[in-house]
């Protein structure tokens, strides 16, 4: 998908943070281990950082420019849902910036 | 007169008017008397059984007992007391259990048993003499007791011996208040001493610029041989003699060069070895103490920070099971007259003559943010340094961003580190965990000078577990066995390959592990190097659901925490093009890559080397100074706490970004240290949680292949110096010392 | 009473009427007529022996025969108005309270020995009951004091701030050092 490439345009910096083990971070769980490697090879510059710590809800941070920050609770999620929430906060953020 | 009148009166019925006529009562006893005083038979007729308190006890000094079969547990009695133990324990063991501390003075929990001191000598039932507890393992049933009047004479006597040779030295002895044999003899010793010849003395060795010993109060109970042959690997001490000519000594006249060798300073119950910078400057019972962590190097060791007003007179390790157990390297341990020396305590700003002008925080700080909104938001750069704790960083991180700039890292990171997955730059074997594992290839990295607990950890696996180790790197010395598999990166391909004979140690090994060096960091090729790493680890099943044995050692003490915090550069030159630098405490860039207009602030605590380029210098507190949270090799939170008041007019780091931020007019959002921590939870949130350890639990397999030339250039050392790697050891001179007369040529 | 009044004859013949009684007020004499204690020191030192000098002016005298027994040695003072017990410094000291019977003035003796160790004889003559090898040690004890010893000061309690006592932290102490801990950043190169 084109907005996978898109991401490092206006997204300076992406972090998960989820839980080692708890169910309510499986479903970011499952999404960074189908996607990271995906997304990590068409951004290589883009730091996608994942913050494991137990007994923290999952959370999706994205850092923009300036360093306004957005921050998402990915709970009840499910992976493909994550997934197009992605895809809008890239388009919303190529939005704004056009 | 009292109670016993009191009782009288209950007893006898008195009236006002007996009272008024004899006023003298107040001064007559009355006898009372109870019916056992009447009852004419003597009470030692049937001597009672001791009342023996059965409610559960707790062992000595809060410790957990371990069992390592439950049903293997042996049952014996302490004083009465019954107490479960396993089965291989001590008597000495058994009596700590049951909550009773038996003295001792040659045993120690981590050293071999030696038996030679005598004085943990208790009654055993049915044994004809005292028993020395330390040696002698608990059978079960037996029935031992510790304070009857054997047990007790076999103490005062001992302890009578002991003094019998010992130097009158205590207003002299550092050891004095802290002295093993001076609370001993005021617990278990005799009132006086009926000793009237001459004492011997012995001549002092020369161990160093750390130890100084005072052989004459030596008690020979061989702790320090026993520590030096066994926890530091070098067998530099030894017991030379026999009798009352026996001394401990070097025999040669060698140093103890080992990095371990403070430790035995703590080991000696007496004052026979004590530490050469602390003589004669402080008694123990005038220090103030403050735990915190020592920021040295990455290990994260628990230290104990004594100090006496504003200064910090010494350091001595704190216990912690997991990481340094009791020990600390003698970098930590003597880094702190560096402290003292060469700080910065003012403001400055350089004037047009080059010349540095203490000015006030309101001007220098109205300057810095004057020069940094003239500049593009590219050209601003910000490098934190070895020493910095993660508020530090992410207030900085935060600012620079809010500037507009990307250009954010920490020192020591090279250009595209992969800093997403935690599993690929902390240790994922905890240090503790080393301890299981029965295979270790070393990649670039020499544990001794780059963190010598770990080191210390390996070796006691490698004595107890007989773990092979292979070493790709330079030459260097080890203090346990290794096979030099190579020096570069070829030899990491062979292995990978499954060409090396190294590789089927590592495919037949349990729990193999592997250790990548922090120095990795600053090559070029580090994906394809880590790479080579993950094949190696794939074919060893060296990652398993129970068992990541893939770890990477870093190098400072900030760096996890960098790490964590996404503090990574992103373009290869932006410190070639920028104008304005901001180094927080970063003394070791390479500051030639600087280029010469552009404007550079240093935060720090040290004039050390980065200070010379600088344009305004920021002073900053240093690691005793603060409340701050760093993050060790292996992944664990820890924090330091302050323990003597900051220099002059320096602030916390965080706080001095914070009041820049306001002047700049991009205030951050946070004002207290409650709302930097709430900060870092929304981006790392493991380094809120003090004191654990946050496993990493997505292996860095997840990362994309990158296809990189790996360079052949052999690896290199990281620490060439051991005893001068940061600010504050350079700054120290007893540190200069060592790496004078310690470091190995 | 017959060698007072020779006395003042042959000072009026020496130094005339007036430099007579001049000589009279530089001695105090004239302060003897308020003050009873000088008055009493000098009817005391009718008879006595001049032992020494010292180096602030006080003198010191002995009267062995035919004194009361605690009152045969004793000092008259510089300074004849403001006098107190504190001005008679260490080598004096001693002598004064009975504790020895070396006089103040014999250090200096000594001293001069050392310089000039041909004048023992004069040891032997002017002191003839002391042992020459004695004076190795009596040279040694005494000698001690002056390597560290610092200058005698009279107790001057109640003079002002600045003459009094203050300890080595106290802020109007002279000799302040500098108590901060720490050594601040010196640059070692020139920019």
């Amino acid at each position: 998908m084109a907005w996978r490439g898109n991401l490092s345009k206006n997204i300076k910096e992406l972090r998960f943070l989820l839980c080692q083990s708890s169910p309510a971070s499986s479903s970011a769980r499952a999404f960074i281990e189908k996607n990271y490697k995906e997304l990590k090879t068409l951004n290589p510059k883009l730091p996608i950082l994942i913050r494991e710590c137990s007994g923290v809800e999952p959370q999706l941070w994205l850092r923009y420019d300036l360093g306004v920050e957005k921050g998402i609770k990915l709970e009840g999620m499910t992976e493909p849902q994550i997934s197009k929430l992605l895809e809008s906060m890239v388009k919303a953020a190529a939005a704004f910036k056009a | 007169m009292g109670l016993g009148l009191l009782a009288s009166k209950a007893i006898r019925p008195t009236t006002r008017l007996i009272n008024f006529q004899n006023p003298n009562n107040l001064f007559l006893r009355t006898i009372v008397s109870k019916p056992e005083l009447r009852n004419p038979e003597p009470a030692a007729a049937q001597p009672e059984q001791p009342l023996v308190d059965l409610s559960p006890r707790t062992p000595v000094g809060g410790a957990r007992v371990h069992f390592p079969n439950p049903d293997d547990a042996i049952e014996v009695f302490v004083d009465g007391f019954p107490v479960k133990i396993p089965k291989g324990f001590s008597v000495l063991q058994a009596c700590e259990v049951a909550g009773v501390d038996i003295p001792r003075f040659c045993y120690h929990s981590r050293l071999s048993i030696a038996g030679n001191c005598r004085m943990c000598l208790v009654e055993v039932e049915k044994s004809p003499k005292p028993v020395a507890s330390c040696a002698m393992p608990a059978l079960p049933g037996m029935k031992i007791k510790t304070d009857t009047p054997v047990a007790k004479k076999a103490r005062e006597g001992v302890m009578e011996f002991l003094l019998m040779n010992h130097p009158l030295d205590c207003p002299i002895c550092d050891q004095g208040g802290e002295c093993d044999l001076q609370d001993q003899s005021m617990a278990f010793g005799s009132d006086r001493g009926r000793f009237t010849e001459m004492k011997r003395s012995v001549v002092d060795k020369n161990l160093g610029p750390l130890v100084k010993t005072v052989m004459t109060r030596c008690i020979q109970c061989t702790r320090c041989v026993r520590f030096a042959s066994e926890v530091a690997g070098v067998q530099d001490l030894g017991m030379l003699g026999r009798g009352s000519g026996e001394e401990i000594g070097t025999y040669v006249e060698k140093l103890m060069t080992s990095e371990l060798s403070g430790n035995v300073i703590d080991i000696c119950p007496v004052g026979a070895l004590t530490s050469k910078p602390f003589a004669f400057k402080a008694r123990n019972w005038e220090l103030k103490n403050t735990e915190t962590i020592d920021v040295t190097d990455a290990v994260g060791s628990n230290i104990r920070i004594d100090s006496r007003g504003p200064e910090v007179m010494r350091i001595v390790p704190r216990l912690n099971e997991d990481i340094n157990e009791e020990w600390i390297s003698d970098k930590t341990r003597f880094c702190y007259d560096g402290l003292k020396r060469q700080r910065l305590n003012d403001p400055m700003i350089r004037g047009p003559d080059g010349r540095f002008k203490p000015v006030n925080w309101r001007e220098a700080l109205s300057v810095v943010a004057e020069v940094a909104h003239q500049v593009k938001p590219e050209e601003i750069v910000g490098i934190s340094g070895k020493l910095s704790d993660a508020e530090s960083m992410i207030v900085l991180k935060d600012f620079l961003n809010r500037l507009g700039s990307n250009n954010v890292w920490g020192e020591g990171i090279g250009v595209n580190t992969n800093a997403d997955l935690r599993s690929g730059y902390i240790m994922n074997t905890s240090i503790a965990g080393l301890e299981k594992a029965d295979a270790f290839l070393l990649v670039g990295t020499q544990p001794r000078v780059e963190a010598a607990m770990v080191n210390a950890r390996i070796r006691k696996t490698v004595t107890v577990n007989q773990a092979k180790v292979g070493y790709i790197g330079p030459a260097t010395d080890f203090n346990y066995d290794n096979q030099h598999l190579g020096t570069g990166p070829q030899t990491l391909i062979d292995i990978a390959e499954g060409r090396h004979p190294f590789s089927k140690i590592i495919s037949n090994a349990k729990h193999p592990v592997i250790i990548v060096g922090g120095g990795i960091f600053e090559r070029k090729d580090q994906d394809a190097i880590f790479a080579a790493v993950e094949t190696i680890a794939k074919q060893g099943n060296v990652v398993r659901s129970d068992w990541n044995g893939l770890n990477v050692l870093l190098l400072h003490a900030a760096q996890a925490a960098a790490l964590d915090l996404g503090l990574v550069p992103q373009s290869e030159n932006s410190l070639e093009s920028a104008k304005f630098v901001y180094l927080m405490g970063a003394d070791d860039t390479n500051l030639d890559k600087i280029p010469k207009d552009a404007f550079v602030v240093y935060q720090g605590h040290h004039g050390d080397k980065s200070v010379y380029r600088a344009n305004v210098i920021l002073p900053a507190a240093a690691f005793s100074e603060k409340e701050g949270i760093y993050e060790n090799t292996e992944g664990c939170t820890q924090q330091t706490w302050p323990a003597v008041p900051t220099v002059g007019d320096s602030r916390d780091d965080w706080k001095i970004i914070r009041a820049l931020s306001e002047v700049a007019e991009v205030r951050l959002p946070y004002d207290t240290i409650g709302g930097v921590r709430a900060r870092l939870r929304t981006v790392a949130p493991n380094l809120v949680q003090i004191d654990e350890r946050e496993p990493a639990a997505l292996p860095s397999s997840l990362r994309p292949t990158f296809t990189q030339k790996m360079d052949p250039t052999p690896f290199g050392v990281a620490v060439e110096n051991f005893y001068m790697t940061d600010a504050i050891t350079r700054a120290s001179k007893i540190m200069a010392q060592c790496s004078a007369m310690l470091l190995k040529k | 009473m017959a060698s007072v009044v020779k006395s003042i004859i042959d000072g009026v013949k020496e130094k005339g009427l007036g430099g007579f009684f001049r000589h009279l007020k530089n001695e105090g004499y004239l302060r003897c007529l308020p003050d009873g204690n000088l008055l009493q020191t000098k009817i005391h030192n009718i008879g006595a022996t001049l032992v020494g000098v010292d180096k602030f002016g006080n003198k010191y005298y002995e009267k062995t025969e035919n004194t009361q027994y605690g009152r045969h040695r004793w000092v008259e003072y510089a300074e004849k108005t403001r006098y107190n017990a504190s001005q008679v410094p260490a080598e004096w000291h001693g002598w004064l309270h009975f504790i020895t019977d070396h006089t103040g003035d014999e250090v200096k003796f000594v001293c001069f020995l050392n310089l000039f160790p041909w004048k023992y004889h004069m040891l032997r003559k002017y002191k003839p009951h002391y042992n020459i090898c004695n004076e190795f040690v009596l040279q040694l004890l005494l000698l001690k004091p002056k390597r560290y010893g610092v200058e005698h000061k009279e107790n001057l309690s109640g003079h002002g701030e600045e003459f009094i006592y203050h300890s080595k932290g106290h802020a109007l102490n002279p000799g302040q050092r500098n108590w901060t801990r720490y050594q601040p950043w010196q640059s070692t190169n020139e920019p």
